[in-house]
């Protein structure tokens, strides 16, 4: 196997990059989680806040062609129970529970994901009281 | 070489990506990300670009991906695996061609792997009109490297005995 002096670089820029993106998603991270979204095509479908979600809910979209969507989601997370699309990988997914995460059907243009209230920061906050 | 022979060589690599492709969609990869697959097609694209140039290779690519989308995976496979397909060649055919002597194979099918995700995704994210798919760049990177490193060497062993079999003499 041929190494060339570029072959370092490559390494190095990759670890970086790698270490520099893991790092923002499991460690910098620690902000509370106030609502799960539902997006569809792009736009806003149900946005759900957490406190809703003590009890378990379920989202059910229906789509063209016969297809659709179950989402599920309670305390502990979200995610997809049951889908019609080719490949599957938004149930394959799993369970989603923080912000960043997103469970994603390319097929039908659905992203669910949580968010966190950034725009009350400075209005009220811990501090404040 | 001459147009004719030409025109049949390169047919011949479209066909090897395409049952490639049919194959991979056969070998059940367990990480249940979007994006992450084993690529084996790319192995033709990097040979095309070693062998002939970006050109060819951007022709290959192009009817790999369009004959690939319709024989399983339909229109909206086409955009993901085109967009990164055409990233990833550009990329690599630049670094083949400046830095040959700086990177070796593996490196730059990493880095063509690499530019491959980020299209995907980033047409994904178009489609989706949300940007926290790149949340999960991470992963793909790290699948990016692994699968590329396999390409890479795949390519290096594979590149005499291909040109022997397609009868195919280096300029």
């Amino acid at each position: 196997m041929k190494f060339k002096k570029g072959d370092i670089i490559i390494a190095v820029v990759l670890l970086a990059a790698v270490g520099f993106w893991l790092y923002n998603s499991y460690v910098a991270n620690n902000t509370s989680v106030n609502n799960l979204v539902i997006e569809v095509d792009g736009e806003l479908y149900k946005k759900i806040p957490v406190d809703h979600l003590k009890k378990p809910q379920l989202v059910h979209i229906d789509f063209e062609n016969n297809r659709y969507i179950d989402i599920e989601g309670n305390e502990t997370g979200a995610w997809v129970k049951d889908v019609v699309c080719p490949d599957k990988l938004c149930q394959k997914t799993g369970v989603i529970s923080k912000v960043g995460q997103s469970i994603v059907c390319l097929p039908n243009r659905v992203n669910i994901y949580y968010e966190n209230n950034e725009n009350e920061g400075p209005l009220v906050d811990n501090v404040a009281y | 070489m001459k147009n004719t022979r030409k025109m049949v060589l390169l047919s011949v690599l479209v066909s090897q990506a395409l049952v490639l492709h049919v194959i991979e969609r056969m070998i059940p990869v367990p990480i249940p990300i979007p994006g992450v697959k084993l690529g084996l097609a790319n192995v033709i694209s990097l040979f095309t670009v070693v062998i002939f140039g970006w050109k060819e290779a951007m022709l290959v690519v192009f009817l790999r991906t369009t004959l690939g989308s319709f024989f399983g995976g339909g229109i909206s496979s086409f955009l993901y695996s085109f967009t990164g397909g055409i990233i990833s060649t550009i990329v690599m055919a630049l670094m083949y061609k400046y830095f040959n002597k700086v990177f070796s194979i593996i490196a730059i099918s990493v880095v063509g792997a690499v530019f491959h995700n980020i299209g995907q995704i980033f047409i994904a994210s178009l489609v989706v009109s949300n940007a926290n798919l790149f949340y999960w760049l991470p992963v793909l990177l790290i699948s990016a490297v692994i699968t590329g490193i396999f390409i890479g060497i795949t390519v290096q062993l594979t590149m005499k005995p291909l040109q022997t079999v397609l009868r195919i003499d280096r300029k």
